[in-house]
């Protein structure tokens, strides 16, 4: 929780840059919004000075015309500086909301992947909306009710003081208590509504879960478990948000008690002193009309703490995404070697933390030739071709892709000559031809279509209603594993990559489909390198080389032949495959 | 959906917290009455103790005076306030002073005894109060002033405890007010959610299919909270400014009738100002809205597959996308603003025009001395007081209009059935054998397009009948109309003997029991997983695990049963997942097992496991399995061949692999990919 002082200022100071942006629309803003306040003043007093008229003239009608004259050009000034206020601050406001989306975002795109093993989709989502919201409350709407408040509360205290200092002092003294309250109300009603929206969060999680499980609840007929559970967070929710009630429901009746409280003050206090004749009844009636006028300003500086307080936070979170440096960014002189001569690994060895993952790997993979990488579920294998294009950062000197080492390329570049189809598939919700050419989106129907029939994705297209066009995702069919992996492939072949990398992206492919993609894929990839990993004895049998990489080591490496023959996991793998088969013969 | 017949569907929702609502309205009244009483008071006090002042006109021309005004009669004249001399007409009051029958100098009562030596003229007395004119009072000192007008300090100091207990009849009854209607609102969600939450989770998984889950939760959530401001804005809000405004427009009628119609006259403009910001804000509300949605989505997404984006080099393509869309929300937000900037500041304009009008009007009926200036005076505060529930009345529009929209659509899934009936009550005799029967059964999703034909066999209890086929040549339909996911359009599936469509679901799907291929685990503990709510002793659970072989992976995450699986289940591998979903079954112990075997490869040793659990689970009951593994297949007491919808061949592995059907195309090609060397 921040405390007034500093810290405060600090998060906002970082601000400034964005602030000075706008700088026109603040002046042009605030300079409006005073005229605002200013001739808001005025026009209680012209309908007063309208009321005198009416009181002393003979021909009230037209003696009062000119006044209400200016009371209407007041009333049109005010108008317009209402809505010039608005377009500056709020104008403002919202475009640096803008920008600073726009920089989390852009600089999200810069960030490394171990940034995004540590946060939460959720809570990068909560910074860029949440957070977004409460920095344009900062620099808008607590500019508003500072700037008002300050004018507000200046010129009604300096003409009640010049009338009567004493009576001033004496009444105002339950304002202040308002400001007060706001602020440690605010505190308390942030924290107790952190508590209800936590208990929105598990009220839809409850439901997301039920909902997308729906067919295990079903089967096993608890329906009624799941609806007990249901009702008692629906009732916790209720709970929290009642006691939030309990707190706030307080706060504009206590406000309206407390300025009341003011106005008894003036009349007890003002009311003896008019009597015993030290009080004039104007000052009271003045004192009276402008004690109502100081309540907003009041309320308007508890607020802007609060917003401040709370502006500050949000932009602490945000500066701390902004801050995040990518851990794998180009080196000084980035290079693009124009040859391609494979990829050769020197004595990689690599750790996350204090685990090994990765421990003393040599070997070369010539251009154009296929590498098989086998091993058990946690053995490495994804780190290593992570490596290769660096979404995993070796150490200097050990991983080098066409004669240079990967850390001293030109990051997009590297990139560039690899195709990487995710054990993992991601897909977007767009169409299945955007998803495929999501890497070349000038690329035309046929191509895709000539990939997707290598990924083997045709057949099940057919079957869509909308085929190519088809719309994938919550908003479109729902795929099969098989299905997402094979239109990952797709895409990865788009671009026709020197290297192609499958991280385990058949695991979820029926047998014979596989066996089908394997085929096409020795056509079309001839010429160029494939890099398959796998479990499976049967997806990098034909590899050119093939490594046996057990607990972050590669125990075996060679060909197919060469291995089976020799004992080891290898060996004990094929076998195991083997039994099967006999198991078929008989 | 009528909006009117939508809001009584709502209000339909508060009747049984009609009793809160009623008090709520009750606390609301005593707040708005107190809210209005204490500028009435502040008057008052001003008025008759502060300020007091008056004036006498002799007793004959008393009939004059307003009738009930105040007065008090001494030697021939009427004592009556200062505020009523604007009563009597112009005219009278010119004639009467200069006859000297009407005495404007203000007078006072005060305490005869002080009068005493203080040098103060009395002009008459009343009781034990003597009659003096103010100006002498105001030339005392002030603390002889002050024990002349000892009544007036202490009738004053009555007036301000009056004034005090308003104003905490005001806090009681606000907070009171607020705190009701927000519970009767929470509880009105709260039945609400529930209900919904219950009827969908009713709803058939042909209707759930196809829905979005995303879709599902935000009905139950966010669709709901809306429905909320109804309460908190509407029945409160609303109801208070429009009780406000009427209140005000009544006053103003009441003191005089034909200013009172400018008012309202002047309400015209207001009205069409009004109508037109509705529809404008509303248009770019949604156009906001919308550009919210495209940007949170496209944030979420990409965000979550940020790897992707990286690896295919896109950061620059997905930072213009995300520019385009940020700049569209800018630019949805910037309209909405100009509307709701353009709005407000037009009907402050409105209201000072109206009372220029009014005061220029009044100085004319002024004139006609068809008003008092008093009126007039009362007419200006009024005014503002009226304008500001308008204001805010209209604004509160929007509100309304996006809760009855988040109502709509909360109405629209409850309005959805889409229920597998309950046609039976009847239950499976004890113990259940776990015997099989289809017989002659048909299923089509849309007509015309039959997926199972005229298909009949028989599972005998405790044996294994295995599926095969392509995809779509009906397996999965088959599985789903005996677990009733579906009901056959024809022909009887019975269970033990039993029509399944005469027993409780509750009883079949306890009785006939299923695992996925995709693998479903809770956020929840291990334990509750596989418990799912049943009381189950930890022992039974891990003689499950130990069963399948998990208890030994169980027992190495660090919170073992009580380790919460993560979001995903990112903490368990796809083989542990598919093991705990076994040992869910068994802890389950159905008499009939429904297995719908993944066919995702995974390592040669977790796959050596899990056939091992399917043994494990399969032993001792009726399992139908949909087989795509070679050990299921050659374990199994029965294969089913099953091709659009028909059953084209059956017998056992060594029977059918004899014969040149599909069965041998089919295994053949599922598993002939091994490895070559090996052949």
């Amino acid at each position: 929780m921040h405390g007034a002082g500093t810290p405060v200022f600090e998060h906002l100071a970082t601000l400034l840059p964005l602030l000075a942006r706008y700088r026109w629309l603040y002046v042009l803003g605030i300079s409006a919004l005073i005229v605002t306040s200013g001739g808001q003043l005025l026009i209680p007093l012209f309908t007063g000075r309208a009321v005198d008229i009416l009181l002393s003239s003979d021909e009230p009608a037209r003696a009062v015309l000119p006044t209400l004259a200016r009371l209407l050009g007041v009333a049109i000034v005010v108008g317009v500086s209402r809505f010039v206020w608005r377009l500056g601050i709020h104008g403002a406001s919202r475009r640096i909301e803008t920008d600073l989306r726009r920089s989390l975002f852009h600089h999200l795109t810069v960030l490394s992947p171990d940034y995004y093993d540590d946060v939460r989709t959720g809570d990068l989502m909560a910074r860029a909306t949440n957070d977004m919201n409460a920095v344009r409350m900062a620099t808008g709407m607590a500019f508003v009710a500072f700037f008002d408040g300050l004018f507000m509360t200046v010129a009604i205290l300096s003409i009640l003081i010049a009338r009567n200092a004493r009576l001033t002092l004496l009444t105002v003294l339950p304002l202040p208590v308002i400001t007060v309250l706001i602020i440690l109300m605010g505190r308390r009603v942030r924290h107790l509504f952190a508590t209800v929206q936590e208990g929105f969060a598990r009220l839809s999680e409850q439901a997301q879960e039920v909902f997308s499980g729906i067919r295990v609840v079903k089967s096993f007929a608890k329906e009624r478990f799941f609806l007990r559970r249901f009702a008692s967070a629906n009732d916790h929710y209720q709970n929290q948000n009642m006691v939030l009630v309990r707190l706030w429901g307080l706060f504009f009746p206590i406000v309206a008690f407390l300025s009341g409280v003011t106005v008894v003050i003036l009349l007890w206090v003002g009311g003896k002193a008019i009597i015993a004749g030290t009080l004039t009844p104007g000052d009271f009636v003045a004192t009276l009309a402008y004690l109502q006028m100081l309540i907003w300003p009041m309320l308007g500086a508890g607020f802007t703490v609060n917003m401040l307080q709370r502006g500050a936070a949000s932009v602490e979170r945000i500066n701390k995404v902004l801050d995040a440096q990518p851990t794998i960014a180009n080196g000084v002189e980035p290079r693009v070697p124009r040859t391609t001569t494979g990829i050769e690994v020197k004595n990689l060895s690599f750790a996350f933390g204090e685990a090994t993952v990765l421990e003393d790997i040599s070997f070369s993979l010539a251009d154009g030739a296929t590498l098989g990488i086998i091993g058990r579920t946690g053995s490495g294998k994804s780190t290593l071709v992570g490596t290769f294009l660096r979404t995993v950062d070796p150490p200097d000197g050990t991983v080098f892709v066409d004669g240079e080492d990967v850390r001293r390329w030109d990051l997009d570049a590297l990139r560039h000559r690899f195709g990487y189809v995710p054990q993992e598939t991601f897909l977007f919700s767009a169409t299945i031809i955007e998803n495929i050419s999501f890497a070349r989106p000038d690329a035309d129907e046929a191509e895709v279509i000539a990939v997707g029939t290598t990924a083997g994705i045709d057949r099940d297209v057919a079957e869509f209603p909308e085929g190519w066009n088809t719309l994938v995702g919550e908003r479109g069919v729902t795929l099969s594993g098989g299905q997402k992996q094979r239109i990952a492939l797709a895409r990865a072949l788009l671009a026709d990559p020197q290297i192609l990398v499958m991280d385990d992206s058949l695991s979820a492919v029926d047998s014979e489909t596989e066996e089908r993609i394997l085929a096409s894929l020795r056509k079309t990839r001839a010429g160029k390198s494939t890099v398959i990993v796998s479990n499976r004895v049967s997806v990098i049998r034909d590899s050119d080389l093939i490594l046996v990489l057990e607990g972050g080591r590669v125990t075996q490496q060679g060909r197919h032949e060469e291995l089976f023959k020799r004992p080891g996991l290898y060996q004990t793998l094929a076998r195991i495959q083997q039994i099967e088969a006999t198991e078929r013969e008989r | 959906m009528k909006r009117t017949g939508l809001f009584t569907r709502i209000i339909r929702y508060a009747r049984p917290h009609a009793h809160l609502l009623a008090a709520a309205a009750v606390l609301l009244a005593v707040a708005t009455i107190s809210d209005v009483l204490v500028p009435v008071v502040i008057q008052r006090s001003v008025d008759r103790e502060i300020l007091d002042g008056w004036v006498r006109l002799r007793q004959t021309y008393e009939g004059e005076l307003r009738k009930g005004a105040e007065r008090v009669r001494s030697d021939g004249w009427t004592y009556f306030r200062e505020e009523q001399v604007d009563r009597l007409s112009r005219p009278f009051r010119a004639e009467r002073t200069a006859e000297g029958t009407l005495d404007l100098r203000r007078f006072l009562f005060v305490d005869a005894a002080a009068v005493q030596g203080s040098g103060v003229e009395a002009f008459g007395s009343a009781g034990t109060r003597a009659i003096v004119l103010r100006d002498h009072v105001e030339a005392l000192e002030a603390p002889l002033r002050s024990r002349l007008l000892t009544h007036n300090v202490s009738r004053l100091s009555r007036y301000v405890l009056a004034l005090l207990v308003l104003l905490a009849a005001g806090l009681a009854a606000g907070f009171g007010q607020m705190y009701l209607t927000a519970l009767a609102g929470q509880r009105v969600m709260k039945d609400l959610r529930l209900e919904l939450f219950s009827h969908t989770m009713r709803q058939a998984l042909r209707f759930l299919n196809h829905q979005p889950v995303g879709k599902l939760v935000t009905r139950v959530t966010n669709d709901v909270e809306t429905v909320n401001e109804l309460f908190t804005t509407v029945l409160a809000d609303l109801v208070r400014n429009i009780a406000l405004m009427v209140a005000v427009v009544g006053t103003l009628f009441a003191l005089n009738a034909r200013l009172a119609s400018f008012v309202v006259l002047s309400l015209v403009p207001v009205a069409l100002v009004t109508l037109l910001f509705r529809r404008r804000a509303r248009e770019a509300f949604r156009r906001v809205r919308a550009a919210v949605s495209a940007v949170n989505a496209f944030l979420s997404e990409y965000i979550s597959g940020m790897a992707i984006v990286q690896v295919f080099v896109q950061q620059e393509r997905s930072r213009n996308t995300f520019d385009e869309k940020n700049s569209a929300l800018l630019k949805a937000n910037l309209t909405e603003m100009y509307v709701f900037a353009t709005f407000r500041p037009i009907t402050e304009f409105l209201s000072s025009i109206s009372i220029a009008v009014i005061i220029f009007f009044g100085a004319r009926l002024l004139e006609a001395e068809a008003v008092s200036v008093g009126v007039l005076i009362a007419y200006t505060n009024l005014i503002r007081r009226f304008y500001m529930p308008v204001m805010r009345i209209s604004e509160q529009f929007t509100v309304l209009q996006s809760a009855l929209a988040g109502g709509e659509r909360i109405f629209e899934l409850l309005d959805t059935r889409d229920v597998i009936p309950e046609t039976g009550n009847g239950a499976i005799p004890s113990p259940a054998q776990g015997l099989i029967e289809f017989d002659e059964v048909s299923f089509a999703y849309r007509p015309d397009e039959p997926v199972i034909r005229n298909l009949s066999f028989v599972a005998e209890p405790a044996t294994l009948t295995a599926i095969v086929g392509y995809t779509g040549s009906g397996k999965t339909t088959l599985i789903n109309l005996l677990t009733r996911l579906w009901d056959a359009d024809d022909g009887a599936i019975r269970v033990d003997g039993v029509p399944i469509l005469s027993l409780s679901r509750r009883s079949l799907r306890t009785t006939v029991q299923q695992i996925q291929q995709d693998v479903f685990l809770f956020a929840d503990t291990i334990r509750a997983n596989i418990a799912l709510g049943a009381e189950v002793p930890d022992d039974r659970i891990w003689d499950a695990c130990e069963a399948v072989q998990i208890a030994e992976a169980i027992r190495a995450l660090p919170d073992g049963l009580s380790t919460v699986v993560h979001e995903g289940g990112s903490n368990l591998s796809a083989g542990q997942r598919q093991l705990i979903s076994f040992a869910r079954v068994l802890v389950h112990d159905p008499p009939i097992l429904v297995l719908d075997e993944a066919t995702a490869s995974i390592d040669s040793e977790t796959e050596r496991l899990l056939q091992h659990a399917v043994q494990t689970v399969a032993g001792g009951r009726t399992t139908l399995a949909i087989a795509h593994r070679l050990s299921t297949i050659r374990h199994a007491d029965q294969i089913l061949v099953l091709s659009h919808g028909e059953i084209v061949q059956r017998g056992t592995h060594g029977e059918l692999v004899e014969q040149d059907g599909l069965y041998a195309t089919l295994y053949r090609l599922q598993f002939a990919n091994l490895p070559r060397d090996s052949r």
